[in-house]
């Protein structure tokens, strides 16, 4: 079978199909018409108007007191799925019409700002308790100016610095104190970046206006995983997409010419029709001028992935090698390089943390079913809400997979296979076969999925450029945002009892952590609280519940003496202990202690007159030993 | 010749709010853009890549990296001051703003 060639406008010769059966495209890099008639704009812009003030009202009117089983969702108005639902369709109606793109990436900006900027507001307070952690390591740097790789705590951060020197350069420069002031936008900030991102990538895979703008929709929507936080992920996943930016648009080969070649064909058979194809994008070529900044550009982010995140690396050694090893980028040496710089780093900067912990990360590798396990919560023993919460965060895995999927097949149904997208949406899971990440693998997977199963997703309502005209189009991408929605708002939010901190849970750790001499010793029950955000150097810390159940069955039984023997430890200068509203809430939720357990031991303590009472609040209270007892 | 002047203008004032302890509400937006932008924003413009979302975006990605990377090298080499990272980062500005490259041209590979 003879092969076809085309020379393409600016005289680059590829070799496409060897099958006759596909017809030539005769408009290259034509842009998609929309569907005809004016351009409306005044439904979207006035929709868009009304979801803006129906969540400027919600917000008025949401107190975090009112959080409850189904986390920040318990104390939203009906004003605010008011905002949600008319944004949805709204832009779900203006997708398929010529409205300006500027109107779409309103809708898409919106909805960022609805979900990631609402607890920013209600709160005033930064949720997660893993984020204040992250801020001590920032204070850290501002204090020492130096790094400390066998720190006993946090040593994972010493040793993958990047974020956090780039966190501090920005916070020291500035004359902030900490970085407390600006971590909480951190989620908001980061989405953007994202879908800014995730446009660019697939702009890069289609001209179809609507699948980009679909594809960042599903994105915002589906990302319910929470990894935007002030944190190296956040930093590191977008330095990673950039990364994808860059290859796919200026280093793409297009169509992979030797590969898919006989699986097209195969199918085409099978249809027993000639097969239309829709135009590939037009490819950027590079002038050499710029080819080489590209590729510098292309390693500077590398080398910042490689030195700011633990897993990252792992994820785009993968990602690179799949695009490589389906020829879908014409740069094929770099997973080598990206392998090389991450074991450079692993021998070098991160060698205090790996030798340590060599033996432990190694043995996971290999074992896939136990690492993808060791994320999944045992819910029979989790309250009826939380049961609710985590089923909706694996239902919307499911679901996007199963929604990228029919994409992928449509797309083949008109003669077009995604491998470069599919290739990067398999690649991740290498990392479960890896190690378990500390038993976050599997969402970690599924976040670095999420842009090319959402491509995917939006070729499941517009496979060719002439199709998802109709109104079914527009109403099953409603009833799909809906869905998406609501296992994300539960996914998402529905922890918010334990992650969110109030005011005096606040005031309560800084009566901890501000003034606390070298060599103290806090204990707490779990980890749901702000801690470790400043001084977190001269803390020991000791956590009631990842003690043997011996251990903690004699606190529960006699806290008073059982903790007075603790913290009566003349090792220790000053001893803390921190029983907090969070850290009830986690632990009746999931079920590890029964409902109002660390309630009744803070108000035995308090009672006995055993401890100095250093901060007492509705939400937390703060023991201390009596500090003479200690030398 | 404005993006040249907007990189050049932003990357002396983060040196001048820097070695100045400026107060955090002037200091904070100069620098927040500065690390987050301009270095990328100066090296991207060279290669006057379109669209400019994407350029933008790579200018950003672009900055974030450079800044991670000289704080780290700082910091490994206990040279590390805010006024030092802030002060190579401008050089580095300054230094790309000194050139422009032609543009891409654009084919479609079918």
């Amino acid at each position: 079978m003879a092969s076809t060639q085309h020379r393409a406008s600016a005289g680059t010769t590829l070799t496409i199909l060897d099958d006759p059966i596909v017809e030539p495209i005769d408009e290259p890099g034509r842009a998609v018409a929309p569907v005809s008639g004016r351009a409306p704009w005044a439904f979207p812009v006035v929709m868009l108007i009304a979801a803006l003030v129906c969540w400027i009202i919600a917000l008025r009117s949401i107190d975090p007191d009112d959080i409850g089983d189904y986390g920040l969702i318990s104390a939203f108005p009906p004003a605010m799925f008011l905002a949600v639902g008319i944004l949805t369709l709204s832009f779900c109606i203006a997708v398929n019409t010529r409205v300006r793109d500027e109107i779409l990436a309103a809708h898409v900006l919106l909805l960022i700002l609805i979900i990631h900027a609402t607890p920013s507001i209600t709160y005033g307070t930064l949720r997660y308790a893993w984020a204040w952690k992250h801020l001590g390591v920032v204070d850290y740097f501002h204090r020492n100016h130096a790094l400390w790789p066998e720190s006993p705590t946090l040593t994972v951060y010493h040793n993958w610095p990047g974020f956090f020197t780039f966190a501090n350069h920005l916070t020291e420069s500035s004359g902030l104190a900490n970085a407390g002031s600006f971590a909480a936008w951190a989620p908001p900030f980061f989405e953007l970046l994202y879908v800014l991102a995730i446009a660019a990538i697939i702009s890069s895979l289609t001209t179809d206006r609507r699948v980009v703008a679909l594809g960042v929709w599903l994105f915002v929507l589906a990302n319910w995983v929470g990894q935007d936080y002030f944190a190296p992920q956040a930093f590191a996943y977008f330095l990673y997409l950039m990364v994808f930016v860059i290859l796919l648009r200026w280093f793409r080969n297009e169509p992979a010419p030797k590969y898919f070649k006989g699986l097209r064909r195969r199918i085409q058979r099978r249809v027993g029709r000639a097969l239309v194809e829709d135009p590939p994008p037009p490819v950027e070529v590079p002038e050499p001028q710029q080819r080489t900044p590209l590729l510098f550009f292309v390693v500077l982010m590398m080398i910042a992935i490689a030195t700011s995140h633990p897993l990252t690396p792992f994820v785009l050694i993968a990602g690179l090698f799949a695009v490589a090893v389906t020829r879908t980028i014409s740069v094929r040496v770099l997973p080598l390089v990206m392998a090389t710089m991450t074991l450079a780093w692993l021998c070098t900067g991160a060698w205090p943390y790996v030798s340590p912990n060599a033996r432990a990360l190694f043995s996971e590798i290999g074992a896939l079913g136990a690492n993808v396990d060791s994320n999944l919560r045992n819910t029979s023993v989790v309250s009826d809400a939380q049961q609710l919460v985590s089923a909706a965060g694996r239902w919307v895995v499911v679901a996007m997979v199963a929604l990228a999927g029919l994409g992928a097949l449509r797309r083949l149904r008109v003669g077009r296979f995604e491998g470069a997208a599919i290739s990067l949406m398999a690649a991740p899971i290498a990392v479960a076969i890896a190690g378990s990440y500390g038993g976050e693998v599997i969402f970690r997977v599924f976040l670095f999925a999420l842009p090319f199963a959402a491509y995917l997703g939006a070729r499941a309502f517009f496979p060719s450029d002439d199709s998802g005209r109709g109104v079914f189009t527009t109403f099953a991408m409603v009833v799909v945002s809906g869905a998406f929605l609501a296992g994300s708002f539960l996914a998402y939010y529905g922890k918010e009892q334990w992650t969110h901190f109030t005011r005096d849970e606040v005031r309560a750790a800084h009566a901890v952590f501000d003034d606390a001499p070298d060599n103290s010793l806090l204990i707490a029950f779990d980890r749901s609280m702000p801690y470790q955000f400043a001084n977190y150097d001269r803390f020991t810390y000791v956590w009631v519940l990842e003690e043997p159940d011996s251990t903690v069955r004699r606190i529960l039984n006699d806290p008073v003496a059982s903790l007075e023997d603790w913290m009566d430890n003349p090792e220790y200068r000053r001893t803390y202990l921190l029983i907090s509203r969070a850290q009830s809430e986690e632990t009746a939720a999931l079920g590890v202690l029964p409902a109002g357990t660390l309630e009744t031991v803070r108000e035995k303590l308090k009672a006995s007159g055993a401890f100095d009472v250093v901060y007492d609040g509705p939400d937390a209270t703060v023991f201390s030993l009596h500090p003479e007892t200690a030398p | 010749v404005s993006r040249q002047l907007l990189c050049r203008a932003w990357a002396l004032a983060a040196v001048a709010v820097t070695g100045l302890d400026a107060p955090s509400v002037i200091a904070f937006p100069v620098m927040f853009g500065f690390l987050c932008f301009v270095p990328g924003f100066a090296l991207v413009s060279r290669l006057r890549l379109q669209p400019v979302a994407v350029e933008i975006a790579i200018a950003i990605g672009v900055s974030m990296a450079l800044a991670a990377i000289v704080s780290e090298v700082l910091i490994y080499a206990e040279l590390y001051s805010a006024f030092a990272a802030t002060a190579i980062l401008a050089v580095l500005t300054l230094a790309a703003c000194a050139r422009v490259a032609p543009r891409a041209r654009t084919t479609q590979l079918t």
